[in-house]
């Protein structure tokens, strides 16, 4: 029997179910390889489970998702976070710090029929979770090379280390030396490639904090690129808000 | 082989380096040089003179470099740029092997394909690094063509000079150009090799007229005595053996553990190994990829980190870079190019922080 994979969303913009769906003639080969038994952004079709590998986008925001979560986790084998939000509670976290109500009550016109709670949370604050894919959105490359691991049987590799190893593999000029700009590349988590200082911008930060980023120290370099602690800190302040390393280095600066 | 000096040196025009190229080109070589890239002047493959960045330069300090105009209008006026040969002669994503389920594995030779190239504008320490590390991956050193150019303007920070690879060149590449203003703007030029010989002979040129090659001698000697501080390797490689894990909170406070010091090296040969595979689980590749021992996943034995803290793992680094590498491959591993100095974004500079070293064990050589 083929295994089954179940993509969930909950909190988000679906943009990395449609980084799946990018994925286009490698999709194919892996709808092949697997049973897909729920995809909300691409079918209809819904197969009860339990399920091989759940895949999971977006954060939890609502009493409900809190529950539904746990329903998910007990019916998955494999359970893998993808994407800013369902790693660290998405830009939708920036709530974590202010008051969800007041923020509710300027968008909608009857805030009263909202059932939210007071924070956006990753889905690893409520369950256990096996794997966590990066990134706002996941990269395509790294998902699909993610999910052949697992097919194959070897270990997925996911990398820890800065955007910095990744800019200077592909050879880009350091936009934060060169020319002076900000860049939150050496605290950021390598995935995406470099891309941002490929195109001659500093990098914002998608794939979340890298292994114990030193954010304190980039706040030095910023200043030299003539931009202040204020600045820095709104930086952090934006997809991955709610991971701790981002939320308390922001506070502190 | 020694080449005798009377039928190997040259003085030529400018405008030589194009037929210099092209002569290249035309042996087969794809040329390497210092070109403008991205904003910086940087090792990449160019066409032709017109790629080479003439008229300009680079102002380079700890976590600065700056493109400045150069007054003389020099074809080689900037020294080293992020880029080092490292970029070719081990790569920093190379297919190892790949297979195939059906068809047997089909193993990759390792990569020679640095030997279809021709560096031209790679200065001592470039050269060193070649050595050193070649040294330390076990390679046999490639036939790349190698044209040299000596410095005689050094940036802040460079430090050849007290790690014995420059800024002139005795060794390791074809030709060697000094490239002087005055009295004239000419390329004062040397075969080192007989090919190199043969090259230049296709070159033309002058003999030199004694003015060109003594203005030559006089301003490399002149840039090695200008150039100021630097390490003493053999208090250095001494202090960092000490075993003492103390004194390294200081950097450990300013490095970010991002690893562009490792990455723009031209010695640090650290890598990791990844592995593809086929959704239909028909092909695998294997890849090794160019990483860095400032990485926390890098330093996981058994998935626990032995490096945990930042102080470590800089530690780690700079006691290999500046004494065990004596013990591994029987040389230093810097080689005084600077490039980590510069391109380190927080601006911390070895040289500091190896005299720190030497200053915190009382180790004084000498
Ligand atoms: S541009 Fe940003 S990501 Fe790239 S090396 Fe510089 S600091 Fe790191
Ligand atoms: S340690 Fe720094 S100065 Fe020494 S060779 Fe490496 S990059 Fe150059
Ligand atoms: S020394 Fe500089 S370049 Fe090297 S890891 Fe630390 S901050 Fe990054």
């Amino acid at each position: 029997m083929k295994p089954t994979l179940a993509v969930f969303k909950f909190a988000s913009c679906d943009g990395c179910q449609l980084s799946i769906l990018d994925a286009e003639d490698h999709l194919l080969a892996i709808a092949a390889a697997v049973d897909i038994a729920e995809f909300p952004e691409a079918t209809t079709r819904s197969e009860p489970g339990p399920y091989t590998v759940g895949l999971v986008e977006g954060s939890v925001t609502t009493p409900h998702d809190a529950l539904r979560i746990r329903e998910i986790r007990d019916q998955c084998q494999i359970l893998v976070t993808i994407g800013a939000c369902a790693t660290s509670g998405g830009i939708q976290a920036l709530r974590n710090a202010a008051d969800v109500a007041e923020f509710a009550a300027q968008v909608y016109p009857n805030p009263e029929y909202l059932d939210v709670l007071a924070t956006s949370t990753a889905i690893s604050d409520h369950v256990q979770v096996d794997y966590a894919l990066y990134g706002c959105p996941v990269s395509v490359d790294q998902l699909v090379d993610f999910i052949t691991a697992l097919l194959a049987g070897r270990r997925p590799s996911v990398p820890d280390y800065s955007v910095c190893i990744e800019c200077k593999r592909r050879g880009s000029t350091c936009v934060l030396v060169a020319p002076g700009m900000p860049c939150l590349g050496p605290v950021t988590r390598a995935g995406c490639g470099a891309i941002c200082p490929a195109f001659g911008r500093g990098c914002y930060g998608c794939f979340g904090p890298s292994s114990r980023p030193n954010v304190a120290s980039l706040a030095v370099a910023w200043e030299a690129a003539g931009a202040t602690r204020e600045d820095l800190a709104e930086a952090l302040r934006a997809f991955t808000v709610g991971a701790p390393e981002f939320m308390e280095a922001a506070r502190a600066l | 082989m020694v080449i005798p000096r009377s039928l190997s040196t040259r003085v030529l025009e400018v405008e030589a380096i194009g037929r210099l190229i092209a002569a290249l080109q035309e042996d087969g070589r794809t040329v390497i040089a210092p070109t403008l890239r991205d904003g910086a002047i940087t090792l990449d493959v160019i066409d032709s003179f017109a790629d080479l960045p003439v008229g300009l330069t680079a102002e380079m300090a700890p976590g600065r470099y700056q493109l400045v105009p150069d007054p003389e209008g020099r074809l080689f006026g900037a020294t080293v740029g992020p880029a080092s040969a490292k970029r070719w002669q081990r790569p920093p994503e190379v297919v190892v092997w790949s297979g195939r389920k059906d068809g047997g594995m089909v193993a990759r030779v390792p990569d020679r394909s640095e030997s279809q190239l021709a560096y031209v504008g790679l200065r001592g320490c470039d050269l060193a690094a070649r050595r050193v590390l070649d040294r330390a991956v076990g390679a046999r050193p490639s036939d790349a063509f190698i044209v040299a150019v000596e410095c005689t303007r050094p940036g802040s920070t460079c430090f050849c000079v007290s790690m014995g690879t420059g800024p002139g060149v005795s060794e390791g590449a074809d030709v060697v150009i000094t490239e002087i203003v005055e009295p004239a703007h000419v390329l004062v030029t040397r075969a080192l090799t007989p090919r190199g010989a043969t090259l230049l002979a296709r070159l033309g040129g002058a003999p030199p007229k004694g003015a060109e090659e003594d203005a030559a001698w006089a301003q490399v000697a002149a840039a090695a005595r200008a150039m100021s501080g630097g390490i003493d390797p053999d208090a250095a490689a001494a202090a960092l053996r000490m075993p003492s894990a103390d004194g390294w909170d200081d950097v450990a406070a300013r490095c970010l553990a991002c690893g562009n010091c490792t990455m723009v090296c031209p010695t640090c040969f650290c890598t990791t190994t990844v592995d593809h595979t086929t959704p239909d689980g028909l092909e695998a590749t294997r890849v090794r990829l160019w990483d860095s021992c400032f990485s926390l996943g890098f330093t996981e034995l058994h998935g626990k980190p032995v490096r945990a803290s930042i102080g470590s793992r800089y530690r780690q680094w700079m006691s290999h870079k500046l004494s065990w590498w004596w013990d591994q491959f029987g040389s230093s591993g810097c080689v005084g190019c600077g490039r980590c100095i510069v391109w380190c974004p927080v601006g911390i500079d070895i040289r500091q922080e190896a005299a720190a070293a030497v200053e915190r064990v009382g180790v004084h050589a000498k």
